[in-house]
């Protein structure tokens, strides 16, 4: 599967949203409907627009991530989760 | 009682559900269970007595995310499910649904039932569900999905009997679809469903998304093909959240925040680090501690035995062949047994407890630059046991990139055929002194382990320099849950991959041990008397010293006498048969019988009055058995896997270049700093 960062630099509406990748440990938030196109396994996985999602742990240099969604933990590394908008964290 | 075969029976369901450890409860057969997602690579196949007088095939698929295919795993599932063929149809699909995580997993198997299979669902890991407080409404469930559903606890066996009776009388749903295709592209479907038989939409869905024409009326609805699948995973996940609601109920908020803090510890840049070297350090050492007092015992027994068919036969060639030749050759592969049965212990604990995955979660950051990801560290650390496996083991790689690149470097990785290399190098030419508490030759070891990591990371490098990727990556990977380990599983893989070094490369070590023994023992000038009083040729006369003699003068430059370039010449069949020759060589041509270690020590060198292997040749020697690809096994795999010869040989030959290059080099520059 192929993941084309640049389209997601063509879409300067994310600019101002929160995105994935920006999320702090223990922090949660709602996944907002991404206009760029995602690797469909993403939401054969789970993270489907309007899922809960915690950032559970990060390996060091917070690359790659591993977020709880649909109860189970998925991990991703960062330029996957920089295309992917959520609504403002809250929790710890 | 007659048995008729009257089912086959598909294991379906999401990697880490417990499948394997089903499967083995289910049939009895002996098979690698582990935690790591997708470490059920081929498609194992066993016979399960259910009720009476039925017996079915059951078919252990790899574990899967979804049936549209993104990986070679999932592409093997989608195949073995929709195959024409009426010899491997499946009849019945059971589906597999971990039942402290019980969402995800439905999702995999809607699409099974979408497919219109008799289904079967089992819960698994009862067991934790209790431990944890979750409760499910199987009755309930059942009702939603149109199937049975059934609990089963693979370590007690408990549901097992309902399991198996289910699957007798499983029946396709009645509630499909779970999912309707809509839009523009639906005349195309009931095209294709008229091809392959009514009924069938999902199946028709599922093959357009691999047909061209498909994806233009797809995209006549002004969606891709993508964003079809996607809604596609909306709805399902849309109706299996709905009806979990109902039946399921399970509060894990306390069990999660443990294991967080838990692994936000194994993944921490000082902690992890530290616990990731501390393994690795602690499997090292025991691998030449915890091994010495069951391989003493070994090699003395042996000794004995020898020894004591020596005196108890009459002089001749029984005698001969017996301890000059079989029992050498068997000692020189139940020598090294205890180090592969440790070695294989604790990667199969490794994998079991979940603690691998997070290995490949905290290594993904560090073998990118090699263009790599952390799952390649699966082949790479499997590679320390055996390539064979590991070079299997690169099938659920999504990125045809990185396979070739880890086909291509996981067999620099020292492999437990190198072991016994080293450690009669090692002992040879590493004194047996503690340095500052810690064992110069388990140093040693672990240096040639390091050196094999380094030489197949940069090697990866160079390559990915040389031939580019255009396509980046995706590294999506469910991390799954830390379990104890199901001990039987540990030990069963411990056993499987033991009896299989002993069978396997012990047939090839023991029957080349027999032939070298014949090369060594008769020449071109005439076989021994084999009637009479048998006296062997000596040495030099032998068609062994003619072979030897022969490429001695390509491998004097390393350092070589004609001796080692035998041994190297007959383990380019594997690695490990350069300890079988040398001892072949060694008491043919010496009268005692002693252990070949000791008999090396005793080797002098005829220029320079000194002891033969000194630390010059014992190096060379160690760096040209880290280097050459001397192993007939693994290339057949290699061309397997690639389906192309042109890549094995490629392989060889850049290896094989290494190898001389390298021992030449280490050779050279220590002769000079320690002059004779």
């Amino acid at each position: 599967m192929n993941l084309n960062t640049q389209q997601a630099s063509r879409c300067p509406t994310y600019l101002s949203i929160v995105k994935l990748s920006e999320l702090g440990v223990g922090q949660k938030a709602l996944i907002l409907q991404a206009n760029v196109e995602l690797p469909v396994k993403l939401f054969e996985m789970g993270c489907l627009p309007g899922e809960e999602v915690e950032l559970v742990f990060a390996a060091p240099f917070r690359d790659p991530l591993c977020f709880r969604v649909q109860g189970t933990l998925v991990s991703m590394r960062q330029e996957l989760a920089d295309l992917i908008p959520i609504t403002e964290p809250y929790g710890v | 009682m007659a048995f008729k075969r009257a089912l086959r029976v598909a294991l379906v369901g999401r990697p880490n559900t417990g499948k394997s450890s089903l499967f083995n409860r289910l049939t009895g057969l002996n098979q690698k269970v582990g935690n790591y997602p997708g470490v059920t690579m081929e498609r194992h196949v066993g016979l399960a007595k259910l009720g009476a007088g039925v017996l079915a095939e059951v078919v252990d698929l790899p574990g899967i995310y979804s049936l549209h295919p993104s990986s070679n795993d999932e592409r093997v599932v989608l195949q073995v499910l929709t195959t024409e063929n009426e010899s491997e149809r499946c009849d019945v699909v059971v589906g597999l649904a971990d039942g402290t995580n019980l969402k995800t997993c439905l999702f995999v198997f809607t699409q099974v039932l979408d497919m219109g299979f008799p289904a079967v669902l089992a819960v698994t890991m009862v067991d934790e569900m209790e431990r944890r407080g979750a409760e499910l409404d199987v009755p309930a469930l059942e009702e939603a999905l149109g199937v049975s559903v059934v609990p089963v606890n693979s370590r007690t066996g408990q549901g097992f009997d309902l399991l198996q009776a289910a699957i007798l009388t499983a029946k396709a749903s009645k509630k499909t679809p779970f999912f309707q295709p809509a839009g523009s592209h639906l005349p195309w479907l009931q095209k294709k469903q008229e091809c392959i038989g009514a009924g069938l939409t999902y199946r028709a869905w599922l093959d357009g998304l691999n047909d061209p024409d498909f994806a233009d009326s797809v995209r006549e609805s002004g969606r891709s093909p993508e964003r079809a699948r996607a809604d596609e995973a909306i709805q399902r996940y849309r109706w299996v959240n709905q009806w979990l609601r109902k039946v399921y109920h399970y509060d894990p908020v306390q069990d999660r925040r443990v294991a967080a803090r838990f692994d936000r510890l194994v993944v921490h840049p000082v902690w992890g680090s530290i616990m990731l070297f501390g393994v690795l350090f602690v499997l090292f050492q025991a691998l030449f501690y915890g091994a010495a007092l069951p391989m003493d015992a070994i090699d003395s027994g042996i000794a004995g035995l020898t020894k004591a068919l020596n005196e108890a036969l009459p002089s001749g060639f029984i005698n001969h062949f017996l301890t000059s030749g079989l029992l050498p050759g068997i000692a020189g592969v139940l020598i090294f047994l205890p180090q592969i049965a440790l070695l294989f212990l604790f990667l199969s604990l490794l994998e079991e407890t979940g603690y691998m995955a997070r290995v490949v979660f905290i290594m993904d950051r560090f073998m990118r630059p090699f263009g790599l990801s952390g799952k390649s560290i699966v082949p790479l650390v499997s590679g320390t046991a055996c390539a064979i496996p590991a070079v299997m083991s690169t099938r659920n790689m999504e990125s045809a990139q990185e396979r070739w690149l880890a086909i291509a470097v996981t067999p620099l990785m020292t492999c437990s055929a190198r072991l016994p290399v080293y450690a009669l190098i090692i002992g040879l030419v590493v004194p047996n002194t503690p340095w500052l508490g810690i064992s110069l030759q388990g140093l040693t070891l672990f240096g040639l382990y390091a050196l094999g990591f380094a030489a197949a990371l940069l090697g990866s490098a160079l390559l990915n320099r040389v031939v580019p990727d255009k396509k980046s990556a995706l590294f999506l990977m469910e991390m799954p849950p830390y379990r104890m380990p199901l001990l039987r599983n540990v030990f069963t893989a411990v056993w499987t991959r033991s009896r299989s070094f002993v069978v396997e490369a012990g047939k090839i070590i023991v029957s080349i041990s027999v032939v070298l023994w014949f090369l060594a023992s008769s020449g071109p000038k005439g076989l021994p008397d084999f009637s009479g009083d048998y006296q062997p040729l000596p040495i030099e006369e032998s068609y062994l010293g003619s072979i030897g003699r022969g490429i001695q003068p390509i491998m004097a430059p390393l350092g070589y006498d004609w001796k080692i370039s035998v041994a190297i010449a007959s383990s380019f069949v594997a690695r490990e048969v350069f300890v079988g020759t040398m001892a072949t060589l060694y008491s043919v041509d010496g009268d005692e019988i002693a252990p070949v270690r000791a008999r090396m020590a005793e080797e002098i060198n005829p220029d320079t009055g000194k002891p033969y292997f000194n630390l010059a040749v014992g190096v060379s020697l160690l760096l040209f058995y880290a280097f050459a690809l001397q192993c007939m096994s693994t290339i057949a795999v290699v061309v397997r896997e690639t389906r192309s010869w042109r890549f094995a040989i490629i392989q060889f030959s850049a290896y094989a270049v290494v190898a001389y290059l390298a021992a030449w080099s280490a050779f050279r520059f220590i002769s000079y700093l320690t002059p004779l």
